[in-house]
């Protein structure tokens, strides 16, 4: 008689496990066939960390030297992405920029997925009066647009000119030797204001979004299960609400991180946030506007590097929610 | 109907209060060495006017009504009065004293003097609550103030800017809806064609399109292939409309630009659930064409969430003119927020926010109107 076998053909059942990393590797790649352009906004974000934390190996040039035999050149082999209007490597000037980028936008996702975990699952499981009352709290915070709090808050945050933020000070005005490995603590005092304010501001939207997510978690038949068992509520939130939500959760960062990296963007183009050192925003602001009109790569390079790495952000976060959350489609 | 409105207005109230202590508080977060940058970034003239001013207050309290009238030599008397007493706080002998610590003397003073009007103007000589009161009540009065600089009205600037931000955002909503609407039902219609991927993947590319990028390439290109500069000064729509829409019209298409990314894909969505519906099967099954069924009975019906979206779409609108304020040189009340947070004059910042603040929240409050009156069976309660 015929072996179960060969009659059904392959025996998944007793076929071996394949090790995690195989799995991840191959969900990866599934992910990357059935959609390419999210596979190309992940690709887009391991680059910026990458390129962001080895930007001293990666930039061929100092991104703050004037170099003033070369001013204004347009790309060649020495110059990639040619020379500012003092001589400075765009190239390198966009790689050293995608370490504000990467922590700024990272940074910011951060706390905006831990403040509006904090207030939506909150607002969302207990329900009732407090619920009511969190939820015109965050009707007050949502009653700005955002770029004007983000102004507002950036603008208090830095008026302190020695202690400034909580004795974190504004750092120096002109931004770091290169070659030396203190950029971090160069920009670290700025950095932290403009991803407090963004953090702040930008979690007010994404709480109602966690909101929604809690409240369907919680219809469910087994969270009544938990509370009939005796559960407390630390453990129903934490071990039945949260895995439940993460994938909203995943999915709310991804697209919240091309905000993030927007609004950062704009800032630095109106000469606020992180001003002593090279960012993306900050290379299209200036004399660069006057000079775009005979040097036009003055202004491409810094705009497509912030459009493709929004464009890619949004993309990735567009196929992660048709991968990991139904529900959430159409709402953006 | 009217109840619900009128309600709806009562809850604005506490929400009102909320944002009002929010961003007073925001001013009382300043550090405390906050009042003396703002004098050190301040220019001379606004001490120099304190130490006038300070002249002007003796004067008074000595018996002269009109400071104007007070002659030279009684003035002179009374500011060297100052100038000795602060030599002795600093251990000087004000007959020795040369010209020059005489200067920094009145320095000193009108330095004080300027600190303790900015402290006076924002509030921070009383407590949260008192100055929360004093500002609200002001406030709904319709009077926000004066500028710490040069004590201009700030509700005159407002009453300038409003209307010309208020253009801006009517012909960028004009152009997103322009863009958004047949880019969205077209590419519903063709689902899954390579129409509706091309219109897809633009409105994502346009969400991500950052405005100051785009106004940027605007500019230099319109000088690099047609040799045209925008105006550089806004002239009012009915004192020139040549000239202000040409200065207004490609901000306002950019503004269109990145609302139209949002609207574009929300109006493909509501379109394909509508079409699924029962009632378009039956129009086709009576035999109607395409396009009929679609404009008149499809396209009608999904409208009906858009029209919401673009009503919340009014924080972006503003939010996005900031930018193309700063760029093109409109006397937006955006712009007005920026040059205040650069010059720090708290009060506009606070007065701009709140009016903002309304703006958004009434503008919410005629979506869920329309939202009522457009679809019937929605029942505000």
């Amino acid at each position: 008689m015929a072996s179960l076998e060969t009659t059904l053909g392959t025996d998944y059942f007793h076929a071996p496990v394949p090790s995690t990393p195989v799995r991840l590797l191959r969900g990866a790649w599934r992910f990357t066939r059935r959609k390419p352009l999210g596979a190309f906004g992940a690709f887009v974000l391991i680059l910026i960390v990458v390129v962001g934390a080895f930007s001293p190996w990666v930039a061929t040039h100092s991104p703050t030297d004037a170099d003033l035999s070369a001013v204004l050149e347009g790309p060649s082999t020495s110059h990639w992405f040619g020379t500012d209007f003092n001589g400075r490597d765009l190239f390198s000037r966009i790689v050293y920029g995608a370490q504000i980028t990467a922590l700024v936008g990272l940074g910011t996702v951060v706390l905006v997925a831990f403040i509006s975990l904090v207030v939506g699952v909150t607002s969302g499981y207990f329900g009732g009066k407090f619920d009511v009352g969190v939820q015109r709290l965050v009707d007050i915070w949502l009653s700005f647009p955002a770029i004007f709090l983000i102004l507002t808050l950036v603008a208090v945050l830095q008026s302190g000119a020695s202690s400034g933020f909580f004795g974190l000070g504004r750092g120096p005005e002109i931004g770091p030797n290169p070659n030396s490995g203190d950029w971090f603590w160069y920009t670290f005092p700025r950095t932290t204001i403009v991803v407090l304010a963004l953090g702040v501001v930008l979690a007010g939207g994404a709480s109602r979004v966690v909101r929604s997510a809690v409240l369907a978690t919680k219809a469910n038949p087994y969270i009544e299960a938990a509370v009939v068992l005796g559960a407390a509520h630390p453990r129903i939130i934490l071990r039945h609400i949260l895995p439940n939500i993460m994938p909203t959760i995943i999915v709310l960062a991804t697209l919240q991180l091309g905000t993030a990296i927007l609004a950062e963007a704009t800032i630095s183009f109106l000469g606020i946030g992180v001003t002593n050192f090279p960012t993306w925003g900050q290379m299209l602001s200036g004399r660069t506007r006057d000079l775009a009109e005979s040097n036009l790569h003055l202004a491409l390079v810094p705009g497509l590097a912030i459009f493709f790495a929004v464009f890619g952000f949004n993309m990735l976060g567009d196929a992660l929610r048709d991968v990991l959350d139904p529900r959430m489609r159409g709402t953006r | 109907m009217l109840q619900y409105i009128i309600r709806r207005l009562i809850l604005m109230i506490p929400t009102l209060i909320g944002v009002s202590l929010l961003v007073i508080l925001f001013i009382r977060l300043l550090p405390g060495d906050a009042v003396e940058i703002l004098i050190s970034q301040s220019e001379v003239q606004g001490m120099d006017q304190s130490f006038k001013q300070l002249v002007d207050e003796r004067l008074v309290k000595a018996g002269f009504t009109d400071p104007g009238t007070v002659p030279r030599e009684e003035r002179v008397r009374v500011q060297n009065e100052l100038i000795d007493a602060q030599l002795k706080r600093d251990g000087l002998d004000p007959a020795t004293a040369t010209a020059a610590q005489r200067q920094t003397a009145q320095n000193d003073i009108a330095r004080k003097a300027y600190g303790d009007r900015i402290r006076r103007d924002i509030g921070l000589d009383r407590n949260f609550i008192e100055q929360w009161w004093d500002w609200t009540s002001h406030a709904v009065r319709g009077d926000f103030g004066t500028t710490l600089l040069g004590g201009r009205s700030i509700n005159d600037e407002l009453r300038r800017r409003i209307p010309v931000s208020t253009e801006l955002g009517l012909i960028g909503m004009f152009f997103g809806v322009l863009i958004a609407l047949p880019t969205g039902i077209v590419s519903a219609v063709k689902q899954d064609t390579w129409a509706d991927y091309v219109w897809r993947s633009t409105a994502i590319a346009m969400l991500a399109l950052p405005s100051f990028f785009a106004a940027t390439l605007v500019i230099a290109l319109a000088a690099r292939w047609f040799d045209y500069s925008f105006p550089v000064f806004y002239e009012q729509l009915w004192d020139d409309p040549v000239s202000n829409l040409e200065l207004v019209l490609v901000p306002g298409f950019i503004l269109g630009i990145g609302l139209s990314g949002t609207l574009m894909r929300l109006t493909r969505a509501q379109m394909l659930e509508v079409l699924r519906q029962d009632y378009i099967r039956t129009a086709r099954a009576k035999g109607l064409g395409g396009w009929p069924v679609v404009m008149r009975h499809a396209v009608r019906n999904a409208l009906i969430p858009v029209v919401t979206i673009i009503g919340l779409q009014v924080p972006v609108l503003i939010g996005g003119s900031l930018v193309l304020e700063q760029i093109f040189a409109i006397p937006g009340i955006a712009q007005y927020l920026f040059l205040s947070i650069w010059q720090r004059e708290y009060p506009a910042i606070i007065a701009i926010n709140m009016i903002v603040a309304l703006v958004i929240m009434v503008s919410n409050l005629v979506v869920d109107v329309a939202y009522a009156y457009l679809d019937p069976r929605v029942r505000l309660a």
